[in-house]
């Protein structure tokens, strides 16, 4: 399906950024630009399953009761100061395999956009949701709240592609509220320099036996500092998560990331593994993983390391015809899929797409 | 004129001389062998000709279908047709099924990769890392895989039938087969000789000890020589160079 909405030139030039990145969003979702929803698109058929995929804005008006039971609970924010964002509802029992995009872009010097997004997805339901944020102007800052909340045996996929440009600051929160059974993936990589990014996501595991699993990739170049937090608190029975970086030290960026697992409920299970690659010397990469038990009947490990390209690993791929800039974006490559390898097949296209647009820009 | 002239090579690794005056052609479409004990330089020599970094040519010179390509880098030499199949590879967070599909890719490798891959039964590891946890005879086929997607035109195979079991050793001798069918001239590396007697078309054997090249002859009586005296005999009677 492609998209009826008329859109004006900047739209359209967000939208073909949009296409690179592998974001469909003129299939299943909606782009938002600057302050405002530019367009969004549902198919009926998803409106007749009651999904609801609407700018916060008109749900504000539209869906009230859905913002009231589950909007603004984890975070304060005063809905005056939200320019705009997305509400996506999954009904109980609903399963959406088809990922539904959603596009936040920068199109005008100096903007800032402050944004606020809604997940739900009820009890025994399925989505999968890919967002992109990106700019096509050099300067701009993104401020991004997001709540998730993720029902009984319900499962959600999020992937998160940032793709900035060097003069833009960037601070991102979201906070996920996972219920008995229910399984969330959260899966976020950065594709561009940027000037700074810092973004906490904490996963709250309330009900029995939920599971979150969290895999970023991380990419310092240039000048970039970007501060990457993920926490996960286990705070039921038999709820368990794993959390895994990669790092990717290049130029003279700052790249930290620090994830913590709290465990506070018996037959827990968390894990995390942080490694980084160092491809200059002016970079610095700093990795904290962070483990807290309040409890004796949980299981919490880490593994962390931090190297650089190995010299055999370089003269073996030479050897094979690879010149030595080809070889490192190989060595990459590789070491940024492992990073993905759990990704839902749905979103196989997307990551394949961002692993060759990390591995072909030179390193 | 050879496909490989390697004149009066002498190498040096990490400050330490480790060829001294070494000379062998290769011819197309013929295999050369190489044999000698453990240490003796055999790898060295087969870096040297790859043009691995760390290797230092300090005296000598290499020619590869006549044209001197001592001071190429490694990656010139491979886009020249010079491959490498390594005695021990590194093990590479790649999946092997995408470098396949990028080293066919360089070496415009356009038949389709199945058939290869059947003969030397790699279905299983396509969609591993490279060399990660690979068995022994598993890395052996799958260096010599690479390799022939490279279509070298000279194959420099650094014992590929080391470790491996008796049947494979069958295949790996049909594809050595038929890279010199297709016209590459290829030197072998091997310490058992049990390889040889499944290839065709034999050419030269040499003998290296401590550096350098003691003994010159067709390839099997190289090896009849070897079993009689061994190395250390041969190098007693031979005092060449
Ligand atoms: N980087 C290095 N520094 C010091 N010595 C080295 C280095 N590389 C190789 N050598 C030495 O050079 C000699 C020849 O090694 P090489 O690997 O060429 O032997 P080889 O004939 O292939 O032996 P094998 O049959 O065991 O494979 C050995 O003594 C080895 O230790
Ligand atoms: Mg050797």
């Amino acid at each position: 399906m492609v998209i009826e909405v008329k859109i004006d030139e900047i739209t359209k030039k967000v939208l073909s950024k949009a296409l690179s990145l592998g974001l469909e969003v003129n299939k299943t979702g909606s782009l938002i630009v600057n302050e405002s929803m530019a367009f969004h698109v549902l198919s009926e058929a998803l409106k007749e399953y009651g999904i609801i995929y609407v700018s916060i804005k008109e749900a504000f008006d539209r869906y009230p009761d859905i913002i009231e039971k589950y909007g603004l609970k984890m975070v304060r924010v005063d809905p005056r100061n939200i320019d705009d964002g997305v509400l996506l509802y999954i009904p109980r029992n609903t399963k959406v395999l088809e990922p539904i995009y959603t596009c936040f872009a920068l199109a005008r010097r100096g903007v800032v956009q402050r944004i606020y997004n809604l997940y739900v997805v009820e009890d025994y339901s399925e989505a999968v949701a890919a967002k992109g944020c990106l700019t096509i102007v050099p300067e701009g800052a993104h401020s991004g709240i997001t709540e998730i909340y993720v029902g009984r045996h319900a499962k959600l996929s999020s992937i998160m592609i940032h793709n900035w440009m060097p003069e833009v600051r960037v601070s991102a929160l979201a906070r996920a509220r996972l219920l008995e059974e229910a399984v969330y993936y959260d899966y976020y990589v950065n594709l561009t320099h940027v000037k700074r990014i810092g973004s906490l996501t904490e996963i709250y595991l309330e009900g029995n036996s939920a599971r979150a699993q969290a895999d970023m990739i991380l990419i310092g170049r240039g000048r970039s500092t970007i501060s990457h937090n993920v926490m996960a608190y286990l705070n039921a029975p038999k709820t368990s998560v794993e959390l895994i970086s990669r790092m990717l030290g290049d130029g003279e960026s700052r790249v930290e990331s620090t994830t913590r697992i709290i465990a506070n409920a018996p037959n827990t299970r968390g894990h995390i593994e942080c490694q980084g690659l160092q491809l200059s010397n002016s970079a610095v990469l700093t990795t904290k993983p962070v483990l807290e038990s309040h409890i004796d009947e949980t299981s919490l490990t880490h593994e962390a390391s931090i190297g650089k390209i190995s010299e055999e690993e370089l003269e073996y791929l030479m050897a094979k015809g690879f010149r030595e800039e080809e070889a490192i974006s190989l060595i990459v490559r590789g070491f940024l899929e492992l990073g993905f390898q759990r990704v839902p097949d749905k979103l196989k296209p997307v990551i394949e797409r961002v692993l060759d647009i990390l591995s072909q820009a030179r390193m | 004129m050879a496909l490989l002239d390697v004149r009066e090579l002498a190498v040096r690794v990490d400050g330490k001389n480790i060829i001294e005056n070494v000379s062998l052609r290769i011819n197309k479409g013929e295999i050369t062998v190489l044999m000698g004990p453990n240490a003796s330089g055999k790898s060295t020599l087969l870096y040297s000709i790859m043009g691995l970094q760390k290797y230092r040519v300090v005296k000598g010179k290499i020619l590869f279908n006549g044209k001197d390509i001592t001071n190429e880098p490694s990656w010139k030499r491979a886009r020249m047709g010079i491959g490498l199949a390594f005695q021990n590879p590194p093990k590479i967070l790649i999946r092997l099924r995408y470098l396949s599909r990028k080293i066919a890719e360089l070496h415009s490798f356009h038949e389709s990769l199945e058939n290869i891959s059947k003969l030397l039964s790699m279905d299983q590891l396509l969609d591993r890392n490279i060399h990660y946890g690979f068995s022994g005879g598993e890395s052996k086929r799958t260096e010599l895989f690479l390799l022939m997607l490279q279509k070298p035109k000279l194959a420099l195979l650094d014992e590929p039938d080391s470790g491996v079991d008796i049947e494979s050793i069958r295949s790996i001798a049909d594809c050595i087969n038929r890279l010199a069918e297709n016209g590459a001239g290829v030197l072998l590396v091997t310490h058992q000789g049990y390889i040889l007697r499944y290839i065709d078309n034999l050419g030269r054997g040499y003998v290296m000890y401590n550096g350098r090249i003691i003994y010159e002859d067709d390839a099997y009586i190289v090896l009849k020589k070897i079993m009689i005296q061994g190395y250390s005999g041969l190098a007693s009677s031979h005092k060449k160079a």
